[in-house]
């Protein structure tokens, strides 16, 4: 459904990503890793859209369309989720006022009518009890004044509500608890399907105790330069990134 | 700036505004400028007493002396007071009895208003009186609110049957010597709407005045005065449009609330006059004193305006806290853009102890326009343990615009606590993409935020126009992120 | 007479014996038109709303430089006197050597009296001098420019440091006659420069004394300045402190104002940045008892991209006394990014006291972040009650909380005498 071509992208001059390749099948669960500084964040802006940056070479195509000509509101629409590592305040909007116009706004792009206020009501209270939400959090001003663990939690719950079929977390477990991380993580984990896809970027290996990916990918200045299962995620754990730094060091060399 | 938010700016600057039509109708007019004469032909049709007339021409004398004020933080041409009509009247043959009797061109105007002055189509929680030009056209429920002894009229009507309230109650508030427009609105004010509500009754729906100007080179001077008796309460709403016309046109009214005891009043306005046109051509000059006195102990006032249109918008509802206990509130949203000007607030001026006062106001900047706040929260020697909070935020979309504060305060008793915050912002960049992100659009993005900016302020409006107000807002700044 | 025909015999008698600098010459001349133009402002200027000139200018006051030999025996006796610093003298704004006294300077720094520097520094004087303080409009600078007597004039080269605090002393001297006196102040910092500038205005004498002084400062690029100015004019003192302050780029000025004393106080402090990433600290603090008044104006122009200024004054009023704060952050057209902070908070000790206070913004230019606010009330009752269960006294649970109210201005200023003199100050004052 993903399929990403020597995609490369700089900033102000400043080149981040190198030549990516990777393909995201229906269902797969993809992490990438990588030390910091390694294009990790850029590769999820560039995807959802934010036009700071300056796109050099490459494509990408999701479920056969082109991803990077779309407006990031028409790759929302399309499907692709970007759970944000720094998620948005947005004061006097409530989460509820904000999903209804979300979900209105992707039915309108399909053809659809918009949801009915009752529906709409009725959707988003199987979705709190399925994340197990605390329900207060859907009146109150999106994002403003939650803690980190509300916040990310709120990702995964708009990840619930949206329903895309790739969904994009990045860094989801920066700066959360061990008891938070295991919520978001049990949230992304009923999300899981058969065609949904995810790609979790990560410096750290502990969120993939929780979500376990099919496949790990190391990124380094800008580039895929390992790729494996989850075990080796845990390698890169008691071992740290100096070893892959060292082997693309010498293979450049 | 991006393209494409620069190309839905320019979508946004070159809206229509929908309420731009003109009624064909047959109309009587007085000729043009201002003297005596003008004066007592205003007070001779409407058959006033000899002590109404009396009053107007003190008003009249007393504006010849003065000098049109220049201290506001904009520039405007200066009006030629000459060059106005300042009476206009739909021509009718009889005294109406019942709105069958309407010309039916007039209620087609309001239906397309969306003002419905058929009462079976109206939602009954809401009276309307409705003034076009100069006159009030018709008031409905009339007969339900009498049964509680509530009297909502024509100001001219008032005049005729309850002289007794508005000579007691007429000028208390804001005296004809007050200011420049409220001397030529002493003068020449030709209708609006009048309201009492007696001891102890809760009105039971939302009181309304619609105002349309629409005759050529008129000015629209009404007045309203509204008397809340002991422990009453009433919603009063106020709406206003007008045709789109290459000349500016005054308007130039007075509203006066009085609470007697424990009384409460709750005055909204949507102000979406016709601004002008993206050059600034054309507009209302939307010059307007509202006043409201709490003069029992334990009265409230509270003044919620969302204000969208007019080329000039400066108008300060204020609130003279007299009463013990009393409390004022004034919650406020200013949008301007293209080339209009708004240069508003509120005065809080605490004479009762105890007396409490909140001032919410957002001010939202597009396009080339600049928009000022200006209040001023004074407490007097005497009234102890006086609060006031105020909280003024504005927002700037686009670069070519400007957002100004003038708050003054002037406290003479130890025991006040006044706290003023502002904050000056725009609309993040981050905030759009991470709405562009949910598959929301950016214009519906912006719309969303500036409707999420002035939330505290649109809550306060009664359901029916809080819908509308969010529309106005919508159509007023989609999309013109900077 | 009036004190505006009073003031146009001196400056035609001030003419006559004008020195052969014809640029200042000028520069005086237009001045004094410009003032004649415009005459004393009144409650009409909405810049003077608030504050009355009136009682001031129906008084017979004499413009002078004169000194009085018994002055200046007892010029200063302050005890920022006993700093490691430059002290610089002034008396009725004319410069006393002998009460002066400086360390030694790095190489081209210049610590002098303007009237010495004008002639032995032409070069630097004229660069500066004039080129800040617009008298255009401004009648109190016009004023100061067309009669002025002496004052302080600090010029630090590029990358040099004074090390140590320049103090001038503005001494107003009325014991014979009701004095109008003008010093004029004018420090110059080149680029990378830092100097720290301490300005103390003091009184003599039972006479009614004005005091109208005009500062100018110009910080080039990188320049670093901490600046402080302290009013103790003690009996019926009135002044008129108006300081411009010119930033270029990536310079920082700390600035702080403590208006302890003097019956009636007007202060405009005014910054102007002409370049990116200033930065800019303007803090004040004012105790006013009896029936002080005093007025602080205060404009921060922010006119390019990218600087930040935090700007906090805090009063305290007692007695019939009345207090004014009017603060004006104006960003310009194109200067995106701007940071700007305001805070005037006060407290009132009594019922017949008044503030009034105005903090105003103005701004051009979307993408900027401004706050600004302003309280007013009184000593937490909680916080007090508290202090006293505790067995604290009334008048000591006041003084503790008057200072905590006025550390954060004392957290800015680095001379510790400074500090001193204003704790004693609020210790005195309640």
């Amino acid at each position: 459904m993903l399929e990403i071509k020597n995609l490369k992208a700089e900033i102000e001059g400043k080149k981040i990503l190198n030549g990516i390749n990777l393909v995201v099948k229906p269902g797969e669960v993809h992490a990438i890793m990588g030390p910091n500084g390694a294009g990790k964040s850029t590769l999820s802006a560039v995807l959802a859209g934010r036009d700071s940056y300056e796109i050099t070479a490459g494509e990408v195509s999701f479920n056969g369309k082109d991803l990077l000509e779309m407006a990031p509101e028409d790759r929302a629409r399309e499907g692709v989720f970007l759970a944000f590592q720094y998620p948005v305040e947005i004061p006097g909007v409530s989460t509820t006022n904000f999903l209804k116009t979300a979900i209105n706004e992707k039915r309108k792009y399909q053809g659809l009518e918009p949801m009915e206020a009752t529906d709409f009501l009725k959707f988003m209270r199987e979705k709190i009890e399925l994340m197990e939400m605390d329900k207060s959090l859907t009146s109150r001003s999106l994002n403003e004044g939650f803690s980190g663990g509300e916040k990310k939690r709120n990702e995964v719950f708009q990840m619930a509500m949206l329903e895309p079929t790739l969904a994009i977390m990045d860094e989801t477990d920066s700066g959360l608890d061990i008891d938070a991380l295991r919520l978001v993580s049990q949230g992304v984990n009923k999300l899981r399907n058969a065609e949904r896809s995810f790609v979790v970027i990560t410096h750290y290996q502990r969120l993939l105790d929780y979500i376990v990916p099919d496949f790990v990918h190391v990124l380094y200045k800008g580039r895929i330069v390992k790729s494996g299962d989850a075990s080796l995620a845990k390698e890169l754990e008691e071992k740290g990134y100096d070893w892959i730094k060292a082997e693309v060091e010498a293979a450049t060399v | 700036m991006m393209k494409e938010e620069t190309d839905i700016i320019d979508q946004v600057v070159s809206q229509e505004y929908k309420y731009g039509f003109t009624t064909d109708i047959e109309m009587e007019t007085a000729p043009k400028g201002l003297n005596e004469d003008i004066v007592r032909f205003i007070s001779a049709k409407k058959n006033e007493p000899e002590w109404m007339l009396e009053y107007r021409l003190k008003a009249y004398k007393y504006w010849l002396t003065l000098e049109s004020p220049k201290w506001q933080n904009f520039d405007y041409p200066p009006v030629n007071y000459q060059d106005i009509i300042y009476y206009a009247a739909p021509k009718e043959k009889k005294k109406l009895s019942s709105l069958d009797e309407v010309d039916p061109e007039l209620l087609k105007t309001f239906e397309k208003l969306g003002i419905s002055l058929d009462e079976q189509k109206r939602l009954t929680g809401v009276a309307v009186d409705a003034v076009f030009d100069s006159v009030s056209i018709a008031t409905t429920f009339k007969e339900q609110l009498k049964e509680k002894g509530i009297i909502f009229c024509a100001m001219s009507e008032a005049v005729q049957e309850h002289p007794e309230l508005v000579k007691k109650y007429l000028g208390s508030v804001v005296p004809h010597t007050d200011n420049y427009f409220a001397a030529l609105n002493a003068a020449v004010f030709s209708d609006g709407s009048f309201v009492y509500i007696p001891k102890g009754v809760r009105c039971p729906m939302e009181l309304s005045t619609y105002f349309r100007i629409n005759a050529e080179n008129t000015g629209q001077f009404e007045r309203t005065l509204i008397v809340a008796d002991e422990g009453s309460y009433v919603s009063y709403l106020e709406g206003c449009t007008a045709p789109m016309r290459d000349e500016n046109q005054l308007h130039a009214a007075v509203v006066e609330l009085v609470a007697l005891d424990r009384a409460e009043i709750k005055y909204s306005t949507v102000q979406n006059w016709y601004p002008g046109d993206k050059e600034g051509k054309g507009g209302i000059y939307n010059f307007v004193t509202k006043r409201g006195i709490c003069l029992g102990d334990y009265s409230k006032i509270s003044w919620t305006q969302v204000e969208t249109g007019s080329a000039i918008t400066w108008k300060y509802p204020s609130c003279i806290l007299k009463g013990d206990y009393s409390v004022g509130e004034f919650f406020s949203v200013a949008v301007t853009n293209n080339k209009q000007q708004a240069d508003t607030g509120t005065k809080m001026i605490h004479i009762g102890k105890h007396s409490k006062s909140r001032i919410v106001s957002k001010g939202i900047s597009a396009g080339k326009s600049h928009n000022t706040y200006r209040g001023l929260v004074k407490v007097n020697k005497k009234a102890d343990s006086a609060r006031n909070y105020t909280q003024c935020d504005s927002m700037l979309i686009g670069d070519r615009c400007g957002a100004h504060t003038f708050p003054y305060i002037e406290i003479n008793n130890k025991s006040a606590m006044v706290e003023h915050e502002a904050s000056t912002s725009k609309i993040g960049e981050d905030q759009i993409f991470y709405c562009n992100q949910r598959g929301i659009g950016t214009e519906e993005a912006i719309s969303l935020i500036v409707n999420g900016f002035c939330r505290e302020v649109l809550n306060q409006l009664p359901m029916e126009f809080a819908v509308e107000a969010q529309k106005l807002l919508a159509v007023s700044l989609e999309g013109s992120v900077g | 007479m009036s004190l505006q025909e009073i003031i146009k015999d001196d400056f035609i008698a001030y003419q006559q014996q004008a020195d052969g600098n014809q640029s200042f010459t000028n520069i005086r001349k237009q001045a004094f038109h410009e003032f004649e133009r415009l005459g004393f402002p009144t409650t009409k200027h909405e810049e003077w709303k608030y504050t009355s000139l009136k009682s001031i200018i129906e008084q017979p006051f004499r413009n002078s430089c004169e000194i009085n030999a018994d002055a200046v025996a007892m010029a200063v006796h302050s005890p920022l006197m006993n700093i490691d610093a430059h002290h610089l003298v002034f008396v009725n704004g004319s410069f006393i050597a002998e009460a002066s006294s400086l360390k030694p300077l790095a190489a081209n720094v210049i610590v002098k009296n303007l009237a010495t520097a004008r002639t032995e520094h032409p070069e630097q004087f004229d660069a500066h001098f004039g080129k800040y303080a617009k008298v255009e409009g401004a009648a109190m600078n016009a004023l100061n420019t067309a009669l002025l007597c002496d004052g302080a004039f600090i010029y630090v080269p590029a990358k040099t440091q004074i090390e140590k605090p320049v103090i001038i002393y503005h001494i107003t001297d009325s014991t014979q006659f009701q004095t109008l006196s003008q010093p004029r102040n004018l420090i110059v910092l080149e680029k990378q420069a830092s100097a720290q500038v301490v300005e103390v205005y003091l009184s003599l004498g039972a006479n009614p004394s004005f005091t109208n002084v005009v500062n100018e400062v110009y910080a080039d690029e990188s320049a670093q300045l901490e600046h402080y100015k302290i009013q103790q004019q003690e009996n019926d003192a009135f002044q008129n402190n108006f300081t411009q302050v010119f930033q270029e780029a990536n310079t920082n000025i700390n600035q702080v104002t403590l208006t302890l004393d003097g019956n009636w106080t007007r202060n405009n402090l005014h910054f102007y940045m002409n370049g990116e990433n200033c930065n800019t600290l303007l803090y004040g603090l004012y105790l006013t008892d009896g029936h002080q008044f005093v007025d602080n104006h205060t404009r921060v122009d922010h006119a390019m991209p990218n600087c930040y200024s935090d700007e906090k004054y805090k009063g305290i009023l007692k007695d019939k006394s009345t207090a004014v704060f009017n603060g004006k952050i104006m960003v310009h057209l194109d200067a995106q990014k701007t940071n700007a902070y305001q805070r005037n908070q006060n407290i009132l000790l009594s019922d017949e006291a008044t503030i009034n206070t105005k903090p105003q913004l103005e701004i051009f230019a979307d993408d900027v972040k401004c706050t600004h606010g302003a309280t007013i009330g009184q000593l937490d009752k909680e916080a007090m009650f508290y202090l006293q269960s505790r067995g604290i006294t009334e008048a000591n649970a006041t003084k503790m909380l008057l200072n905590a109210f006025a550390d954060d201005i004392a957290e800015r200023i680095k001379i510790p005498e400074l500090v001193a003199i204003m704790e004693e100050k609020i210790e005195q004052k309640i």
